[in-house]
């Protein structure tokens, strides 16, 4: 049996050719439209891996990603955050928490990370940039639950 | 050099000046009394001898014994050295004895003692004795009395057989006596001594007194007023005269510790100004410089040092313009003085004495007289150089930031955007690989859209970096509000969001340019639907936005209001808005809607605000003037 990965994404495109690929790769991919809809099908769709993007209509990427993380039986669902800015995030996760100079969304992202910190979260298990590349997009997810 | 005589050396002299001519006028007159009395006395003694020697001489006339005469004569002559000379003359003018060796010598008709008869009105009577005396000086220059006493014809001269001739005169002839006035003379000569010596001593004694007298009232207390006066001119301020006395000098004493405790007070308080004035001036970071109305430069405060590097001894009394770089610069900041006496945040470059160029920012007064006469310029000025140089590199930085934050922004915008392509040019891969051509058409359609839509960021790019300017034309708000609605209702529709419009009756026509306050609306719409779609509504609310037109209390603005119910803004978002590539929006956004809106608006010289509150919705309000912006309005009402 294929594992399931659920992407949650507003971005059509995306969703499109990421589930294709997954296909293309044996992979069962889901989808859902926005971050509402995407935390009810975790629960129906039982996937063993969530794609999931930030910026999004009715409910952000964070918001579903800490109800996850909440959630006794979901917390330990691996989760691949797709970004515009994750390389950014990546440097944010080692520079000096009080650094000014970072504003706006990059703000945001290093706020929403030290918050999960301060809770006690895990962090999301992967980061992938924008315009995420199919190829290695699938290596990524191999990488987190095999083939 | 009258005047150079002290005060109580000219009082002294004048009191005695007034003591001699007293004194002197009474002793003159003492002494003529004296020497008049004594005079009369040895006159009547003088007649008195005369007439005992003509008794004398009686029974020798009679007895024609003239020897006896002479005889007697020479005794008393030899006897006493008062008698000078005793002579019996004739009545023709014939000294018969005389005791001196004048006898038998005749007189001159006229001289003395002739001239007592023969000149004089008032003749003698017949039995009248009468003597005359004359005081004349004699050949050795002692004073003589001559005493005349004429002899009248007696019967018994006819007796004696001397004088039977016939005559016509009662007088016979004369005796002359002259006495010696030499112990008379000696006595007065005396007399005058002695009061000449008694007025030079009391003179002398008059002349300490008074002197005395005039010093200790008046030339000690005139002293001790100009010592007074000296030190007080000296500034010694301590000094009082403090004259216990009532009369004119204490008076003055007074008026003087009065008017010296008085200068002492005010010059306490002129130098205490002063002394403040002074502090404010030097303790001043400024640069504070007086220059007088010639342009010299008269005060340089320590400030002024520091800044300039001068030392103030260096500069005062050369002119201002050294400081300047550019002198034009001061002579166009003196121009404005002109007009106002006033020149402020004046901004000019100073020169330092190394040769160093200082921003200043000055600021200028006019000094002047309370009667309003110019004594010079007051000037401060601050140096800005510093602040100007962080000003510059704040500028730079701002914009380097500015950059730094499009460039990501279109960063961000470009890696949605290139997703389509990186997506599509997979499946068109996959479609050719996989002989798939659903999937290679799909793919296509991806690539197409992600195309569309760099090529629309590159034009929205574009319109935000040219140079534009409003198309203003009167736009009726009924016609605008309708227009917006017919284009943005579909999309609402879409999205199901409820879109309600509001205009509120008897709006004036808005000179503006249409197409471009449409678009704004249009995006503040299509904002205000992204943040609805955004949100996840709880029941029973529903997605909802609002175009609403009203106008400003003071009807010259069209006040329009777009608001939503969606997912609102936090705080970091806010300060970010209006600025050039900034997106929350994922792939709908390019960050340019806001940054376009604002401007366009600016353009209107309009104002575009917003309120927002997260997860309760937004509110952007646009208020744009009816009659069009400001620098438009007079092209358009030509």
């Amino acid at each position: 049996m294929s594992k399931k990965v659920l992407i949650i994404d507003d971005d059509e495109n995306i969703v499109r050719y990421l589930s294709v690929a997954l296909q293309k790769n044996g992979y069962d991919p889901i989808s859902a439209p926005n971050g509402k809809e995407g935390f009810e099908r975790v629960g129906d769709s039982s996937p063993d891996l969530i794609v999931l993007d930030i910026m999004m209509p009715k409910r952000t990427g964070w918001v579903v990603f800490r109800q996850l993380r909440k959630h006794e039986e979901y917390k330990s669902i691996p989760v691949i955050m797709l970004t515009a800015v994750a390389g950014v995030l990546e440097e944010q996760e080692a520079m000096a928490e009080e650094e000014p100079e970072y504003e706006g969304l990059r703000e945001l992202l290093r706020k929403a990370i030290q918050e999960m910190r301060e809770e006690g979260m895990e962090r999301p298990e992967m980061f992938v940039d924008k315009p995420v590349d199919p190829e290695d997009f699938i290596l990524k997810v191999r990488e987190l639950i095999g083939e | 050099m009258f005047r150079r005589i002290p005060l109580v050396w000219k009082v002294n002299g004048v009191i005695l000046v007034i003591l001699g001519s007293v004194l002197g006028m009474l002793t003159y007159a003492t002494n003529l009394a004296y020497e008049r009395d004594a005079l009369a006395s040895a006159r009547e003694v003088s007649s008195v001898n005369a007439q005992t020697i003509l008794h004398g001489i009686r029974e020798l006339m009679m007895d024609r014994d003239t020897a006896g005469m002479g005889d007697l004569f020479n005794r008393l002559a030899s006897d006493a050295d008062v008698y000078r000379d005793i002579r019996l003359v004739s009545h023709g003018g014939r000294v018969v004895v005389s005791s001196s060796e004048s006898a038998h010598s005749t007189l001159e008709p006229g001289s003395w003692p002739c001239s007592v008869c023969h000149t004089s009105t008032d003749m003698p009577g017949d039995s009248a004795i009468t003597t005359f005396a004359e005081i004349s000086e004699a050949e050795d220059g002692g004073r003589v009395i001559s005493v005349v006493t004429p002899i009248y014809r007696e019967g018994s001269c006819d007796i004696a057989g001397c004088h039977t001739e016939p005559t016509t005169s009662p007088i016979l002839g004369l005796l002359q006596a002259d006495f010696s006035l030499a112990r008379v003379d000696g006595l007065i000569a005396q007399r005058l001594r002695q009061t000449a010596l008694a007025l030079l001593v009391s003179f002398l004694l008059c002349t300490v007194a008074t002197w005395w007298m005039m010093d200790r009232l008046v030339g000690k207390r005139i002293r001790t007023l100009r010592d007074g006066a000296e030190r007080v001119a000296k500034k010694d301020l301590s000094f009082r005269f403090g004259d216990p006395r009532g009369d004119g000098i204490a008076q003055l004493s007074g008026t003087f510790d009065d008017t010296v405790s008085e200068l002492s007070a005010t010059l306490s308080e002129l130098t205490n100004t002063k002394e403040y004035l002074q502090g404010i001036v030097e303790s001043s970071a400024d640069i504070i410089i007086t220059v007088d109305p010639g342009g010299l430069i008269k005060t340089f405060n320590t400030g002024a040092e520091q800044a300039l590097g001068y030392d103030r001894e260096e500069l005062v009394g050369k002119r201002i313009e050294v400081l300047f770089t550019e002198p034009s610069e001061r002579d166009a900041a003196i121009e404005q003085l002109q007009d106002s006496d006033h020149v402020v945040n004046y901004e000019t470059h100073f020169l330092t004495k190394d040769g160093e160029v200082r921003d200043v920012i000055l600021t200028l007064s006019r000094l002047r007289t309370p009667d309003g006469e110019a004594i010079g310029t007051f000037g401060i000025s601050k140096d800005v150089t510093e602040e100007k140089r962080l000003q510059r590199e704040l500028l730079l930085k701002e914009k380097l930031a500015a950059i730094g934050e499009a460039v990501t922004g279109i960063q961000h915008t470009l890696k949605n955007m290139l997703s389509s392509l990186k997506g599509g040019s997979y499946m068109v891969e996959t479609g050719l690989r996989d002989h798939e051509r659903p999937l290679l058409e799909e793919g296509w359609a991806m690539v197409k859209e992600g195309v569309g839509n760099i090529n629309h960021l590159c034009s929205t790019m574009l319109q935000y970096v040219r140079d534009w300017e409003p198309e203003v034309e009167p736009v009726d708000p009924y016609d605008l509000i309708t227009s917006v609605e017919t284009a943005c209702k579909e999309a609402a529709l879409e999205k199901g969001i409820g879109l309600s419009t509001e205009i509120a009756p008897g709006l004036p026509l808005i000179i503006c340019d249409g197409g471009s306050v449409h678009s704004v609306l249009a995006d503040l719409l299509s904002n205000a639907f992204d943040a609805c779609a955004w949100k996840d509504y709880d029941e029973p609310e529903k997605p909802e936005v609002a175009l609403k037109f009203s106008l400003s209390p003071n009807g010259d603005h069209v006040e329009i209001e777009v608001r939503d119910n969606g997912q609102g803004m936090p705080d970091v978002i806010k300060t970010h808005l209006f600025k050039p590539f900034f997106s929350t929006k994922g792939k709908l956004g390019t960050g340019i809607g806001l940054t376009l809106a604002s401007r366009i608006i600016g353009m209107h010289d309009g104002t575009i605000e917003f309120e927002t509150d997260p997860n309760r919705g937004s509110t952007f309000r646009v208020s744009l003037p009816v009659g069009g912006p400001q620098q438009q309005k007079g092209a358009l009402d030509e």
